[in-house]
This record gives C-alpha cells, sequence and structure tokens, in this order.
C-alpha cells in the first residue's frame, strides 16, 4: 500500500484516534510503576551522559569461605566487566587472591533477569493464610511497599497479640560481621522464637570445646607453611579442589613438591585427589569412626619400641581416658579407649576385618593406612565437617582427636589432626589482619535461650507443636508466622518435604530476598533485597591474612532496598524508636570495621591499627569519627580492595597449634574439664544426654546413623539388602556455595550437577549413562540427570547441594535438592543429619540438563 | 522524499504513529487496569489502529483481541484479572519469565539486565532531554521505554529520522523474537494479540519512515 493510501485510509478512521486521545486523557490513575520516560533539563542530561567508567571492589559475599578479589568495571550504573586479583605479583608464599567461576557469575546474580524487582505478594494469600496449598505454585501480584510493609507489620503485630511472640518463628543471621536487622525489630518488639543448632560444622561445633577445649574455625590446624614440614598428608573428606578458594590446593601443592606423601579417603575420587594424591582410599559416607578405631587397634597391636607407633609420652602426659590408668576423676576405670578398641569392653575387637564391613575400606589397606600413620612423623590429617555431619555422629570427634593423640601429631611442626573448611581452609593460627567491630550492641531476644527451638528438628517442631527443651522436657510451640531475613533454609536444611509441609502450616510468611529461592518461594510476601553491590559497603575478614573492603558498587537495581531500611519502616509500624532498630547507619558501621581494623605487627609482638584516617577521610565518607594514625592509608585500602598480609617461609607469622599444651599441659592447661585432652570426655556425654535426643558416651564408640551404611540392610548381619540399598551423599560443588549462585546459567552450563553412580549399580538397574533417574525414599524422591563414573565406590551416589527444591506434578523434586532425601534425626548436643539412603530408578519423564531450565523469574 | 508529502499529510502521519505508539506503550508499560481495558473495548480502539489491512499482521492480532474482548464482555473483572496476570507471568513472573521485555536480554550473548543497549538507549533518550521515570534503577531498555521513547519523537517533526534510526538500531532488532515469546506463552488472546500489533506496527512503521525518508 502506498504511502498516499495509507494516509488517506487513516483519515477515514482518525475517529478513533480522537476517541482515544480524549479517553486517555480521562484515564489519571496511575500506579507509579509505568516503565516509561520522563523530561528533565539538558543540564541534568549532559551530567548523566557524563558519568565515567570506575573500577569498584565488588568481592563474593558468600559463604564459600573463600575471600578473593573481585573488582567490577562500573560505567553509569552498568558493571561493564570484572576483573579478580591485580594488586600485587603473584606468589606462592604471598599469592593472589584469584576468584573462581562463581565469582565472575556475581555479575549474572546481582543483574540477571531473575532478581526480585519489586514486592509481590502471593495471589491467594489472605489474613490467616488464605489457600495455604498452593504455597510454592501460586500467582503473584506487584504490590507498593508501602502496603508490602503494612501486611508484614500487621501480621506481626496480631499473631503477637493472639498467640504470644514464641508464635513468630524468625531466620535471620549475623554474617560477615552485619546483618541481623530483624533480630533488632522483632527483640525490640517483644521477642521471637529462634534456632540453634550446629549445621555445616555438624557435630564439631559443639564437642571439640569438651574435648580440646576451643570452638573456633580454624580448629587445630597449623599455619598454612606448616604444611610442607608433613611427611604425611591425609585429605579426610576434603576436597578442596572444587570448594575451597583462593589457595588451599596451592598450599596442598607446594607441601607435595615438598615431599608429602597425600592419601585422600573419601567416598569419591575427588578432583583434588587425581591432582594431587599418592593414593585414594575409598571409604562409605559415615564411617570414619570404624576406620579410625581399626586403625588405632593395628596400632596397639603392632606398637613395639623398635616400630614405634604410639606416642605414649603424649597421650600419658596430655591426655586422659586412653587407657585405664589415665582416667579422670570419678570415671569408670573400664570405660577407656584401650579396653573398647581392644574388645574388652563389649567382646568386639575393632579389627580391620570389623570396619571393612562398615566402612568398606579393604582391610588390607586398613593394615597398611595404619601403619603408615603410625610409623610416619609427622602426618597432618585435614578432614572436613562432613564426616560428623551425621546423627550421634559426636564419636568422630572423640575418634579423630584420639588418633591425633596415639600418633603424637599435635603441636608439632608438621602435625595436626583437624578440619580443614570455609576460610579456614589448610590456614590455621589465630587472625593476622581483622576489622573491628560494627560498633551495633546486639538485641537480647526477649525470649529465653531455653526455649529457643534446634534447628535439627525444627520442621518437625512445628508440625506436631512440639519441641525438644532438653532431657525429658517436650515444651509446646504454635508457631503461626514465618519470617526468613535470611538464608535458604527450605532448601538447606535437613527434611525439605518437611520443611515445605511447615510451610503450608502457618498463616503467614514473608521472605527477604534478591532472588526467588527457596524460602522466597514458599512465602506469601517477599521484599526485594540489594545485594552487597548496592549497599554502603562491607568488610570481610574470617580469613587469616586478608581483610577485604567492599564500597557500593552500583545503585540498587529496581525497588530493591537494604534490610535495614525494612527493619526501620517495620520498626515505625510497630511504634519502635529507630534510633534503637537502626543506632548505627550501615555506612557508620563499616566505618567502625575499618577504623577498628589491627593487623599484627611485623614481629608478630601484637596487633597494631591497620589504617591511617584522616578529617578530609571521614568527611568525604559522610560518617563520625577521630582522625588515626595507621600502617596504611585508607585511599590505599580503598584502591587495592584488601590488605593481605605479606608472608615468607619461616617468618614471624609461623604458627604451631598447641605447641606451649604439649610442652608444658600443667602450666599451660586446655578449656578442658581437667585441662588435658578429653580422650574420655565426660562432659560431652552428659551435653548429649541433657540435650534430650539420645544417650551421650564418654568414649568414641562408634554409632551408626539412623540412616547410614547399616540402614541400607534389612538384616545386616546375613547381609542382605533392604528397600534402600544405596547411600547417598550430597557434596558442595564448584558451581555453588550451599544455597547461591547456582541458579546462574553461567555456571549451570559449566559445571551440571548430575547424580553420579558407579557402573556396578547403572548395571544391576539397566540404566545408562544421561538417563533421567528418580531417587527415592520414605522422605521424597529426585530427579537428576545420571552420570556413571567409576570415580564414586560402589553402593554410594553423589549428589551435588546446594540446588533449590522445585516440586514437579508428581511431587518430585526436579531441581536437585539432596535434602528431600534427609530425614529429621536430631542428635545431641544440637546436630542436624545430612546423610540418607535410598533406591534409584529411571524416570519416565526426561527432563533437560539445568543450563537449558528457564529462570526463576518474578518481579 | 519518496512521495511529496504536505503539512497536513505530515500530521496526519504524526497522528498516526503517536496513536499506534501509546496504545502499545499503555499496553506494554504496565499491568493495565479495568478503566484502560474498558476504554480499550468500549472506544473500539484497536478497530482503528493504524496500518491494518486485510490479513496482514495487525490485523490478525486485532482479531484475537477483538474475540477477547467478546469474549468477556459481560465480566469486566474477569476481563482484568485475567490480563494482569497475563502482565505478570509474562513480563513480571513468577518462577520464569518466558518473555523478558529488555532489549539486552534478547541481544546480549550473556542475557542479561544492563547490559549495552541499556545504555545505548539512555544516550539516545538524553539526546531529547528524557531518562526513565525510575532512573537508575529501571533497565532503560524495557520495551515500555523503547515505546514511550519513539511515541515521544513521533510528536516531533523534526525527529523522522531518529525516530527511524532508533527502530533499526533497537526495538526492530528484538521485537520479533520478543513478539514470538509472547505469542508463545501468552495464555489470553489479549497479549497474544499485542504481541501480534506490536511487531506488526514496528515493521510497517519502518516501511512508512523509508517511504517518507526516502
Amino acid at each position: 500500500m502506498g504511502l498516499i493510501d495509507t494516509i488517506s485510509k487513516f483519515k477515514l478512521g482518525r475517529r478513533a484516534f480522537l476517541k482515544w486521545s480524549a479517553a486517555v486523557s480521562a484515564l489519571t490513575a496511575l500506579t507509579g510503576y509505568e516503565n516509561e520516560l520522563k523530561k528533565i533539563t539538558p543540564a541534568e542530561a549532559q551530567e548523566i551522559s557524563q558519568e565515567k567508567g570506575e573500577w569498584k571492589n565488588a568481592p563474593c559475599w558468600h559463604n564459600c569461605g573463600g575471600r578473593c578479589h573481585i573488582k567490577a568495571l562500573v560505567s553509569g550504573g552498568k558493571i561493564v566487566r570484572l576483573k579478580t586479583d591485580d594488586t600485587h605479583p603473584d606468589s606462592i608464599d604471598y599469592p593472589q587472591l584469584r576468584a573462581c567461576a562463581r565469582g565472575h557469575a556475581q555479575r549474572q546474580q546481582v543483574a540477571g533477569p531473575d532478581r526480585l524487582k519489586y514486592p509481590m505478594k502471593r495471589t491467594h494469600w489472605t489474613h490467616g493464610g488464605g489457600d495455604k496449598s498452593l504455597r510454592g505454585r501460586d500467582t503473584w501480584e506487584r504490590i507498593s511497599w508501602d502496603e508490602a510493609l503494612d501486611i508484614v507489620a500487621s501480621e506481626i503485630r496480631e499473631s503477637k497479640e493472639k498467640y504470644g511472640p514464641k508464635s513468630i518463628f524468625l531466620m535471620d543471621e549475623n554474617f560477615n560481621n552485619q546483618g541481623g536487622e530483624i533480630f533488632r525489630v522483632l527483640g525490640l518488639y517483644g521477642g521471637y522464637m529462634s534456632k540453634y543448632g550446629s549445621r555445616s560444622r555438624g557435630a564439631w561445633r559443639q564437642a571439640m570445646r569438651p574435648i580440646f577445649g576451643y570452638d573456633r574455625k580454624f580448629h587445630n590446624q597449623n599455619d598454612r607453611l606448616d604444611l610442607v614440614k608433613a611427611k604425611l598428608i591425609l585429605l579426610w573428606g576434603s576436597n578442596p579442589a572444587w570448594n575451597s578458594y583462593p589457595s588451599a590446593m596451592n598450599n596442598l601443592i607446594r607441601a607435595k613438591e615438598a615431599g608429602a606423601k597425600i592419601i585422600a579417603i573419601d567416598p569419591m575420587y575427588t578432583t583434588t585427589a587425581s591432582v594431587i594424591a599418592d593414593e585414594y582410599i575409598p571409604i562409605r559416607p559415615a564411617t570414619d569412626t570404624p576406620l579410625i578405631l581399626a586403625m588405632a587397634y593395628v596400632m596397639l597391636k603392632e606398637d613395639s619400641p623398635e616400630k614405634p607407633m604410639i606416642d605414649w609420652d603424649f597421650l600419658n602426659r596430655c591426655t586422659v581416658g586412653f587407657d585405664s590408668e589415665h582416667m579422670p576423676e570419678g570415671a569408670d576405670p573400664k570405660l577407656n579407649f584401650k579396653d573398647y578398641v581392644l574388645g574388652n569392653l563389649d567382646g568386639l575387637p575393632k579389627t580391620p576385618e570389623w570396619a571393612s564391613k562398615i566402612c568398606g575400606t579393604p582391610v588390607d589397606t586398613i593394615y597398611r593406612l595404619a601403619r603408615e600413620v603410625g610409623l610416619t612423623k609427622p602426618v597432618t590429617a585435614l578432614f572436613a565437617w562432613n564426616s560428623a555431619r551425621a546423627d550421634k555422629a559426636t564419636h568422630v570427634c572423640l575418634a579423630q582427636t584420639t588418633l591425633a593423640a596415639m600418633t603424637g601429631n599435635v603441636g608439632i611442626a608438621g602435625g595436626a589432626f583437624s578440619c580443614s573448611c570455609q576460610e579456614r581452609s589448610t590456614e590455621g593460627g589465630p587472625a593476622l589482619v581483622a576489622p573491628g567491630s560494627t560498633g551495633v550492641k546486639a538485641i537480647k531476644n526477649p525470649i529465653p535461650n531455653s526455649e529457643r527451638m534446634c534447628a535439627n528438628e525444627h520442621w518437625r517442631a512445628i508440625l506436631t507443636g512440639k519441641y525438644t527443651a532438653g532431657q525429658g522436657d517436650k515444651k509446646d510451640l504454635d508457631v503461626h508466622v514465618i519470617y526468613h531475613a535470611h538464608s535458604n533454609i527450605v532448601s538447606q536444611t535437613a527434611n525439605t518435604m518437611e520443611s515445605i509441609e511447615a510451610h503450608k502450616k502457618v498463616d503467614f510468611i514473608v521472605t527477604h530476598q534478591f532472588l526467588l529461592n527457596s524460602n522466597a518461594m514458599f512465602s506469601d510476601v517477599v521484599l526485594p533485597i540489594t545485594t552487597p553491590w548496592e549497599r554502603d559497603g562491607m568488610v570481610l575478614g574470617g580469613a587469616r591474612e586478608v581483610i577485604i573492603w567492599t564500597q557500593k558498587v552500583i545503585d540498587p537495581l529496581f525497588e530493591a532496598k537494604d534490610d535495614g531500611w525494612i527493619a526501620l519502616e517495620l520498626g515505625k509500624r510497630l511504634g519502635l524508636d529507630p534510633k534503637e532498630v537502626e543506632p548505627v547507619s550501615l555506612k557508620q558501621q563499616n566505618f567502625n570495621m575499618l577504623a577498628g581494623a589491627k593487623v599484627a605487627k611485623p614481629d608478630n609482638s601484637g596487633m597494631e591499627t591497620l589504617l591511617t584516617i584522616t578529617a578530609d577521610d571521614i568527611k568525604a565518607m559522610g560518617v563520625e569519627g577521630q582522625p588515626q594514625q595507621g600502617r596504611i592509608t585508607l585511599s590505599e585500602l580503598r584502591e587495592a580492595g584488601s590488605y593481605q598480609v605479606p608472608r615468607k617461609m619461616d617468618d614471624a607469622f609461623y604458627y604451631i597449634n598447641n605447641k606451649s599444651f604439649r610442652d608444658d599441659p600443667e602450666k599451660n592447661p586446655l578449656k578442658t574439664r581437667d585441662g588435658k585432652i578429653q580422650i574420655y570426655c565426660g562432659e560431652l556425654a552428659e551435653m548429649v544426654t541433657k540435650a534430650g535426643w539420645n544417650e551421650g558416651h564418654p568414649i568414641a564408640i562408634y554409632e551408626p546413623s539412623t540412616e547410614g551404611y547399616e540402614a541400607t540392610f534389612s538384616d545386616f548381619e546375613k547381609g542382605i539388602k533392604g528397600k534402600y540399598p544405596l547411600q547417598v551423599c550430597s557434596v558442595h560443588v564448584p558451581r555453588g556455595a550451599h544455597g547461591n549462585v547456582s541458579n546462574s546459567l553461567w555456571l549451570r552450563e559449566a559445571f551440571p550437577i548430575p547424580l553420579l553412580m558407579n557402573p556396578a549399580d547403572a548395571n544391576s538397574r539397566g540404566l545408562k549413562e544421561d538417563d533421567t533417574v528418580k531417587i527415592f525414599n520414605d522422605h521424597g524422591t529426585v530427579v537428576r540427570r545420571l552420570h556413571i563414573t567409576e570415580r564414586v565406590m560402589p553402593g554410594v551416589v553423589m549428589l551435588g547441594e546446594g540446588s533449590w527444591v522445585q516440586l514437579n506434578e508428581d511431587g518430585y523434586d526436579i531441581g536437585g535438592c539432596p535434602n528431600v532425601l534427609t530425614g529429621t534425626f536430631p542428635s545431641g548436643p544440637d546436630i542436624e543429619s545430612f546423610v540418607s539412603i535410598a533406591e534409584v530408578a529411571k524416570y519416565d519423564k526426561p527432563s533437560l540438563p539445568d543450563a537449558l531450565w528457564p529462570q526463576r523469574i518474578i518481579f | 522524499m519518496g512521495e511529496k508529502l504536505n503539512s497536513d499529510d505530515l500530521k496526519i502521519i504524526m497522528e498516526m504513529r503517536q496513536y499506534g505508539y501509546d496504545v502499545l506503550k499503555k499496553v506494554f508499560y504496565v499491568e493495565p487496569s479495568k478503566e484502560l481495558l474498558q476504554t480499550m473495548r468500549d472506544n473500539e480502539i484497536f478497530e482503528g489502529f493504524p496500518f491494518r489491512e486485510e490479513g496482514n499482521l495487525i490485523d490478525t492480532g486485532i482479531n484475537f483481541i477483538t474475540k477477547f474482548f467478546a469474549d468477556k464482555k459481560d465480566n469486566d473483572d474477569e476481563m482484568t484479572s485475567e490480563v494482569r496476570w497475563d502482565f505478570t507471568q509474562l513480563f513480571v513472573g513468577p518462577y520464569a519469565l518466558p518473555a523478558p521485555p529488555w532489549e539486552s536480554v534478547y541481544r546480549s550473548n550473556e542475557h542479561l539486565l544492563y547490559q549495552d543497549t541499556a545504555f545505548e538507549v539512555r544516550k539516545e533518550y538524553l539526546k531529547y532531554n528524557f531518562i526513565p521515570k525510575n532512573y537508575p534503577h529501571e533497565a532503560d531498555d524495557h520495551i515500555g521505554f523503547e515505546l514511550d521513547f519513539l511515541l515521544q519523537l513521533a510528536g516531533n517533526e523534526g525527529a523522522l529520522k531518529d525516530s527511524r534510526k532508533f527502530l533499526n538500531d533497537h526495538l526492530s532488532q528484538w521485537v520479533s523474537e520478543f513478539s514470538r515469546d509472547i505469542q508463545k506463552y501468552a495464555l489470553t488472546e489479549f497479549y497474544r494479540g499485542a504481541g501480534i500489533i506490536l511487531k506488526g506496527f514496528v515493521l510497517e512503521d519502518m516501511n512508512l519512515l523509508g517511504e517518507i525518508l526516502g
């Protein structure tokens, strides 16, 4: 049609245009959400168009434990590209802290289309809950911040007034020294139900204080530069190549190059093992104690003056409970470790033959390993927390400590038995640089600690209305509101299916999030929060040798707000004093952490102030403070993004843990009941028993987990397998950090998370590579694609953790969340159990690789 | 200029283009209100849409919308809630966003927000002293902003060339894929139709500007 025709035709239809113009001008009700333009002045336009690119510090904020550099080139609100550590030349003593793929994918997380952009309400939620069964699959509506905050405030108010403050279950956390804003709001408003318990650290967190006198993340490790002095390194369930950045692998490679033999003990031949191990020894999940007991048995049988394996001097001077002659006061002398191992207690010697049946490690391998560990000096054993992340696993902590003490690998160069995880993977020793405090005083929850729920049973407690408050003490509970101000615990806690049921029971659920993670998915109102890249800074500590400072990288995207702003707005609606809700602004908190930062003096004789801060710096930051003198200037820190303590071999910061204790235990006692290592630990046994779930034992008596290897049999003695013959082992994978970043499509493409299965198990089930399979047990069903590999032990399947649960029409989780398969098996003192058993079969609905899935996107 | 235009003709052309872009903008820049839908239906706004030719894309799209309005004529609330949920699920969420309404998601290799195109269109807006209403909290290349920009230029006689450039460089580069996704995933005939009209109108407008500007 020609132009003239078009025009003529439109002239005839012009009536419609005039009607439209008239009608539209009558439509005045705007929501404020319209994506339209506004007119600005030429001067304003000029200013915006001149915004220039600038490198800003944009490190990961997640809990993988890595403390790595990322810098973002930002121009006009756009993140143009990222780079990692180029602050100094790389050397093995003083390494660059380079980010992994997860770090580089942060850009996709911050600016991905799946960001939560606006407050949203579940369409069928009404006061009282509406149709609660729709949680997780309902439709949503965008609402204003005012409406969202009004709803949250009125639900809190009503729940408190009608059912009391314990009817509000709050998940919040102080993380990276910051956060916990909603703790303050609800603490000031009368209190809340909170949780306690060990999650990642299993039994290690509580057990090591009564056994060894400490509760700290670096556990028992020596300095990272001490690894080169070890003759033998055991990597016990430890796979830093997948989950510990930036420098754990470097430290281990260096030790190997210095001549250490490295043995990996794991249900899977890990990437770490394939890179550096001289030997790989298979072990079934949650059967570490039988292997250790059998090693102790071999040492006890074979130790001789000609071939000494046991450090009797250390045992006699520094421990109690190893044999009947060295028992703590009041303990039954029969109940000693040596007699238990030799079978004098229960008629069952803990031989390699006995252990092998349970742990799956071949008998001759156990003998060989025991002799090698006994005869080699010194030995460093690096355990991951996973070994004690199973119910009743306090025996792992006792057994591991006992083996360390028996072999004398305590307080010596190159010798330490320790956990090695997260920020402190391969790094022992007190922090050489650390941020100061935020200056925020915590608000105490008016509900006393004795009335908290343990995380190892909180979903069941909400469902049944009863929680365990101690031995023989079950208390009533009536939760109506769940408030998620942190974390992703629907997927990341044991028994996700029970968690979902609990979420379908209560009247109201609100979540602060920047993505539609599992918590948000099952909520009624989601409040979009800023990522740390959009906030007034953050100071990251936790590692030994570095602190990282980040300023705001970009302005908040869409309607995202800080948690602190949400806290203030809720506080306003609940009649709280804003000065108590937010006594110190985020900006000021960061300044306080910087001003208070300390660094070890060059001769390690103490700590000194890190930063020189001028009056101009204080003014420019818009905070209150006093000028101060320190080692480097604030602008040097800003420019570098971090302060990392330079290291070299045999420098002043070289550190051997427990050396003074070993040298003189009477003068330097541990914080244990009698100052020595408690191989017999009455205090731990009492703690376990008093917690109210199971009976504690003072020595390393092996007790199988409820759904451990033994449970894969209907008759273990006769060797008859049960209906769930496979052990499921969940494992940290390079795709995510717990519940974080696994949603990134880049990472999904780079790191698929299939179910890993041994060919023998696949063949006997007629399964083929890339088959879509269901992994099922009495708790739930997970759907995954299958990868068949000799790297996994027969009888064990491995599933990467961190994926968000996503139920399909059959009620199966296609997201790949391992906790769909874990049950509620609480044990003392506060252990949550992450082991499970299952069967695997082909699933008739094929699934796509994760990278080809649509993202979860909600405004 | 391909064909001679007098000032009256030019005025008509400006009106046509304003009409088209204004209606489309209001369909795509926020969830439509009940009043807007009623206005569109009661005033037969789509029936008079520019460039409609029997059997062309615009005509096809209008037929969907006309049918939708006819089906819902006795139930305005149902009509509104269906359209609003359709907008939300297509462009807002939840669970998966089948038709992300930002140019950069279609055009950047990484399928992200706030990529090059967001900054390129911002530059174009700034030339005319416009900026997204909630700058910098919204990605600048949302379909609503791009349509609004073309609407603003359509009311400016001197901006025909820039309109064509903007269409060439931006909207036309992703409108086909965006329209395809809307057609595939819309739950209502309203948005299925609107998605088709959007693509049809952009193509026709490019032709029109081509004829005028040579």
